[in-house]
């Protein structure tokens, strides 16, 4: 039961891009188009998987002194597998447009932070289901942030063109017009951004919802906007009607083990 | 009401301000009267607008402007609960985004960049007040970058009577037949042409000063040359800057600092001379104070006139937000601006740098400050 937990939990709650803040440089590089985006949380959860069961197996051999240059080699390891094996079965173009960011693998710190903050500490199975978890919470990262700047920022749908729909002989929606800076870098990161602030807002509004404490759904700006007096919503939620909005909770929402940052 | 929170308690005083002892003094200045005041000195020039492009600017700006309100009053009502659109901050943003389009770009071009300016330059980053960049001239340079040929047109039509054209649904460079209208690359454009094809000979530079080709100094400063909807009558944006300067809500050190710095570069800054048409003139970098001395003027004033440095100069690089707080910080911004401006001019990519420039000088507002700030009396340094 508990092995399954650790696999639920990943996705969503320790998300690698949007709650642990991991892998920021592959996922704005490659998020130009859903097909990239796919086949990159394809290779990094392979890589991820594999290290963590590997590198479970092998925590109790590795002095602590010089446990980072021992993962750092099974990563190696597994990413080289990966990269060949890509380029044996992937298409030509992602091959071409993935590029270096293969190999970057190795360094991604997605794979290293989970091989410090888990897989040395928990069993194989665990492991497993952790390196499932947060591959399929890169996925979902990379695949949201991807369907954004592919759909606006080039007019396609993977790789498919967005065509005007006609019925009879009135348009009824005209040709898209891509907006072309979102498929660029600083799109990458105008994205991104939003994604982040989306995120945090539902995160938010779950973890208030399940303490039943009624905080207004609006950002804590530095005191300069009177805040909101009462929401209607209060009294459906909390029962009890504040007569002034709550101090704004302590930022770090939940006693989390620290996630090292390589 | 039992929505409403009592109003006689004293309102607490903003983080990390200090509410002195009473009695106070009431300042009549609000954010609304000073935006609206902005926003009436932008109106000469939105109604020449209209005199000169015809019906598609005022779309333009119409469109602008009512994106541009609208986001801002869903997003205040969002993050604030409340509407602040009355301030008028989001109008002004509105007129400066559609001030710098140009006349023939595509409908969804000014509520593209409106919606860019409000939503992520300034509520992104905390709303009015908070905004590190000019809203309005984020929007443009997101459309800018996305559109290319909507912002970049190869030729910019400029009405010499008052054909009103067009609907806004037309494409680019989509003028109705039949229409007396003058088209023709931009001042500044023109200039980069010549630069761009073959350097600067001396004949292209006597060629442009002469105004032979292109629009001469007059209309550049009335307005009747091709360019973005407000940014090409000097005459009427100034008239609405002096206004603004003698409220004291546009410190004339910016401007002053701005064109001065661009009106030196100009001067000073050496043209790669290739020799004229016989190759008999000057060749190599030379600066137009020293190959031409009595072109010298003309030279300054088409950069002082052309594009969008008028506009940028007093209405955007101006900006109370994103404007250094010091005198000494709004000279340093100003200058800063005409640097980059004049040296993106002469030997940048672009031929237009009022922008960008600002925007690049909007980021270092906060270590302008820091260095900036004034001896306390009393306090050594």
């Amino acid at each position: 039961m508990s092995l399954l937990k650790e696999f639920t939990d990943k996705p969503f709650k320790h998300n690698p891009v949007f709650v642990l803040v991991l892998g920021l440089c592959p996922t704005l590089a490659v998020t130009t188009s859903l097909k990239n985006g796919v086949a990159m949380a394809a290779a990094t959860t392979a890589v991820l998987v594999c290290a963590n069961i590997l590198i479970s197996l092998i925590r109790r051999f590795v002095p602590n002194q010089i446990r980072i240059a021992c993962y750092i080699v099974v990563i190696a390891g597994f990413v080289t597998m990966v990269e060949i094996a890509m380029k044996a079965i992937a298409p030509e173009a992602i091959n071409k447009a993935l590029g270096i960011f293969i190999p970057l693998i190795v360094v991604n710190c997605i794979i290293l932070g989970r091989a410090e903050a888990f897989a040395s500490k928990h069993g194989p199975l665990a492991s497993l289901m952790d390196g499932l978890g947060i591959g399929v919470g890169f996925l979902l990262a990379l695949v949201a942030i991807a369907l954004v700047r592919e759909v606006l920022g080039a007019g396609t749908l993977w790789g498919y063109r967005l065509t005007p729909v006609t019925v009879g002989p009135t348009t009824v929606i005209p040709q898209y017009v891509p907006i072309t800076v979102l498929g660029m870098a600083p799109g990458a990161f105008i994205v991104i951004g939003l994604l982040f602030g989306l995120f945090s807002l539902v995160g938010n509004r779950r973890r208030d919802a399940a303490r039943l404490v009624a905080v207004p759904a609006v950002p804590q700006v530095a005191g300069d906007f009177p805040k909101p007096k009462k929401k209607p919503a209060d009294k459906a939620e909390g029962g009890e009607a504040p007569s002034e909005p709550r101090p704004s909770e302590p930022q770090p929402s939940e006693p989390r083990p620290p996630e090292p940052r390589p | 009401m039992a929505t409403d929170a009592p109003q006689h308690r004293p309102q607490p005083a903003e983080a990390g301000l200090v509410v002195g002892h009473w009695p106070h003094l009431r300042g009549k200045e609000t954010i609304a009267r000073i935006m609206w005041s902005v926003a009436a000195a932008l109106v000469p020039a939105a109604v020449a607008a209209g005199y000169f492009f015809g019906i598609r600017a005022y779309l333009h700006i119409g469109l602008a402007v009512a994106t541009a309100v609208i986001t801002e009053a869903i997003i205040t009502r969002l993050r604030l609960g409340k509407m602040t659109v009355g301030d008028g901050s989001a109008v002004v943003s509105g007129l400066l985004v559609g001030f710098c389009l140009p006349a023939q770009a595509r409908w969804f071009v000014p509520i593209v960049a409106s919606v860019v300016a409000i939503a992520i330059a300034k509520h992104c980053f905390g709303g009015l007040g908070y905004n590190i960049w000019n809203p309005a001239l984020v929007g443009r340079a997101f459309v800018h970058i996305s559109f290319p040929t909507d912002m970049n047109p190869s030729a910019w039509p400029v009405l010499t009577g008052d054909h009103f054209i067009g609907d806004v649904g037309t494409a680019v460079g989509g003028l109705p037949e039949g229409v007396d209208a003058v088209s023709g690359a931009s001042p500044l454009a023109a200039v980069k042409d010549i630069a761009a094809t073959h350097g600067y000979t001396l004949a292209d530079v006597l060629k442009l000063l002469t105004f032979r080709e292109g629009p001469g100094l007059w209309d550049m400063f009335v307005g009747t040359v091709g360019g973005c909807i407000g940014e090409t009558s000097a005459l009427l944006l100034v008239l609405g800057a002096i206004y603004l300067i003698y409220k004291g809500w546009v410190r004339w050190q910016i401007p002053l600092a701005y064109l001065a710095t661009v009106a030196l570069g100009a001067l000073f800054l050496p043209l790669y001379l290739t020799g004229g048409e016989g190759g008999t003139g000057p060749t190599g970098w030379q600066p137009i104070i020293t190959c031409m001395p009595d072109a010298a003027l003309r030279f300054v004033l088409w950069h002082l006139l052309g594009g969008g440095l008028v506009l940028g100069a007093f209405y955007m690089a101006t900006d109370m937000v994103t404007t250094p707080i010091t005198s000494r910080g709004t000279l340093i911004f100003g200058a800063g601006c005409g640097v980059l401006t004049i040296l993106i001019r002469l030997y940048g990519g672009y031929p237009e740098a009022v922008c960008y420039s600002i925007l690049l000088m909007n980021t270092t507002v906060p270590l302008i400050d820091r260095w900036t700030q004034p001896r306390i009396f009393g306090h050594k340094r």
